[in-house]
């Protein structure tokens, strides 16, 4: 029978889950180094304007803490390897925005070459 | 209040990473394993040391950001999280295969290979579990480490050596707390039957009925019993329920077919007990149960008895379930609820899962009539065809309301009542009553006896040819089993629909229902309809 570890990683980090309702959809393929939009915190309330949208959240603690897991294939002598997963990160808390988000217009947007990304509903 | 711009990292690439969500008390540490573990086919499970989790995956419909708070970017994406449920694995297979080479003496083991057999490594590579649950398991079978191999012992050979030890216990008046091992072998080793035999296929024998005493680091399967660790044994306690379990097993497996009484089987079964063990009806409970349902009103009715070892039943709480309903297919709540504390609790899984069990259950049953069922025939009467429409209204009270509905438009009733239930021969005068009620007065009714198959009778043939003139109604009693007269009633029935008709006393097709069928069957000359009306509700079908 596999047997595939879970070894725990000493530099594990302590991350966030952003959830967003729906899909964020956009025109660009490539979306390394983008930037999503500007998150504001006040307490346990927050903001997150995406292009001309505004999203309202809050932020929820997760009953069970949720760990991010990366599969490791470790070459070994001969034909054999091994495959374990590496915890990279804890979650203990999520960002949530749930509700439907609001038109938010800025100058900045409206002068903006780059066009910016659309939400829809799914 | 901070605010910051959320970036997607540079790397940034959806599904790299896999998400768990796992219960607080596993902790990830690199003490404690922690893997997936199965096969290809199987879909996998996650065990820690004590415990197995089935794994199963949510899916989310909403966009998940890993976020990266050190630097705020986001690294990843996913749209599911694998979510982990504890469960009990299904040792079952484990048994079963153990079974197979049972150790059955010393000369016999020449004979088997090691190939054959299986190491605790090995057994556990086989099963979806945790290594200490399939301990635990193997300690609850009586499995014991033999040469690195994991065995269990013939129950035959282990019943003798058993019956050996509580004999010897008896003759040599030990106290039953404190019994030697030491002193114990030497007395097994002078008798023939076992003389060759190694002392350590002795303490899973003892493991069977007691319990060791000053055994402070219990030795657990995967540690071999030998000569370094023998010393450990020295003196074991006999426990009441462990005795009561092996002997109700060797008494009723001797003579599985005999019939007991209940206080008969109490003496004989008192007098084989130890003499300081008395005998526990409540520990018999777990292991002895009735073959057969048997009405609590009836006292002493003699009856197989069938030893039950839960050991040995499935662990997995569907298919224990099943195998028990298979065993009997009626079971008092009571009893059978000490074969199920042991996977799980009994009402929740009674609750859950009885209806499907006893559907599964043998007992052939016709169902009740729901609503209305209908059927058509066509019969010749004289020169026409003639189409009969039956409708078979439902019996109980709760469908009365449906019911009614349907007796407008009705050309002929027939009462159906049994007579060998009296019960339902005095509901006549309501049946009849609603029948007067919604029908036609000039419809033809008939009073029908049925079950006259059955010999122990209530109602007489004069009563119900009483009621009938009475009332004015046709008589007639048939048999729905035999099919008796059946035919001849729903004849009789259409003839005098026929006449009634030919004399212009009973206009055809006046109801909504019966047209609305008889334009899907337009070729047939005549349509009438007929009120199949029972007053018992599991006559047979006509």
């Amino acid at each position: 029978m596999l047997k595939l570890f879970i070894k725990p990683n000493p530099e594990t980090e302590e991350w966030a889950l952003l959830e967003l309702q729906g899909i964020l959809e956009t025109q660009k393929n490539m979306l390394d180094g983008l930037k999503l939009g500007d998150f504001t915190r006040n307490g346990d309330d927050l903001v997150l304007i995406v292009g001309n949208h505004k999203l309202e959240g809050k932020v929820v603690q997760l009953s069970k803490p949720l760990y991010v897991l990366k599969k490791k294939t470790t070459p070994l002598e001969k034909k054999n390897s091994s495959t374990n997963y590496h915890t990279i990160a804890k979650i203990t808390y999520k960002y949530l925005f749930n509700k439907r988000p609001n038109p938010y217009l800025s100058k900045q947007i409206l002068t903006s070459q780059d066009r910016p990304p659309i939400i829809t509903k799914k | 209040m901070t605010q910051q711009a959320i970036n997607y990292s540079n790397t940034f690439s959806s599904e790299q990473y896999l998400m768990i969500e796992l219960p607080t008390e596993i902790s990830l540490t690199e003490n404690e394993e922690l893997f997936f573990k199965g096969n290809q086919k199987d879909s996998a499970v996650l065990c820690t040391n004590d415990q197995t989790f089935e794994i199963k995956k949510a899916l989310s419909s909403n966009t998940l950001y890993f976020l990266n708070e050190k630097g705020n970017v986001i690294e990843s994406q996913t749209d599911h999280y694998l979510e982990v449920l504890p469960m009990i694995a299904d040792f079952h297979s484990i048994y079963l295969l153990l079974s197979e080479i049972p150790y059955s003496g010393k000369e016999n083991e020449k004979k088997i290979s090691n190939k054959e057999l299986n190491t605790f490594e090995q057994l556990l590579d086989q099963m979806q579990s945790s290594r200490n649950e399939l301990k635990k398991y193997l300690k609850s079978i009586n499995a014991f480490q033999l040469n690195g191999y994991i065995r269990i012992m013939d129950s035959e050979l282990q019943g003798n050596i058993i019956d050996l030890i509580l004999a010897i216990v008896e003759e040599q008046g030990w106290d039953i707390d404190h019994i030697p091992f030491s002193e114990l072998t030497e007395l097994l080793k002078q008798i023939k039957l076992i003389e060759k035999e190694t002392k350590y296929i002795f303490i899973p024998c003892i493991n069977k009925i007691g319990e060791w005493n000053d055994l402070e680091n219990e030795i657990d399967i995967e540690t071999e019993i030998s000569q370094e660790n023998e010393m450990l044994f020295k003196e074991f306690r006999l426990n009441k329920e462990k005795v009561i379990f092996f002997r109700a097993q060797r008494l009723i497996e001797t003579d599985p077919d005999k019939k007991w009484k209940k206080n008969d089987f109490f003496t004989y079964f008192n007098e084989l007990l130890p003499s300081k063990i008395e005998l526990d009806e409540q520990i018999l409970g777990k292991c002895v149960i009735e073959k057969e349902f048997i009405d609590s009103k009836i006292e002493d009715f003699p009856t197989t008895l069938i030893f039950l070892d839960h050991n040995l039943f499935p662990t997995n709480p569907r298919k224990r379930l099943e195998k028990l309903f298979q065993i009997k297919p009626r079971w008092r709540l009571n009893e059978i609820k000490p074969f199920l504390e042991h996977v799980c609790d009994a009402n929740e899984i009674l609750s859950k899962y009885s209806r499907k069990c006893t559907s599964m259950a043998v007992y052939p049953e016709i169902s009740h009539t729901i609503g209305v069922e209908f059927a058509t025939k066509i019969v010749d009467i004289l020169k026409d065809r003639v189409k009969l429409q039956v409708w078979d209204t439902a019996g109980q009270e709760r469908f009365r309301a449906v019911t009614r509905s349907y007796y407008r438009g009705a050309s002929a009733v027939l009462l159906v009542y049994d007579t060998s239930r009296r019960g339902t021969y005095n509901q006549l005068e309501t049946w009849l009553n609603d029948a007067k009620n919604y029908t036609d007065q000039n419809v033809v009714m008939f009073l029908i006896g049925n079950k006259t198959d059955i010999s122990d009778r209530q109602v007489s043939y004069e009563e119900g040819q009483d009621f009938a003139k009475e009332n004015n109604l046709e008589y007639i009693e048939t048999s729905a089993k035999t099919g008796d007269n059946v035919e001849d009633a729903f004849l009789q029935a259409a003839n005098h629909v026929y006449r009634l008709v030919k004399e212009g006393k009973l206009t055809r097709n006046v109801s909504v229902n019966t047209k609305r069928i008889t334009k899907k069957q337009m070729k047939s000359n005549n349509n009438y309809k007929v009120v199949d009306e029972k007053s018992s509700n599991n006559g047979g079908c006509c």
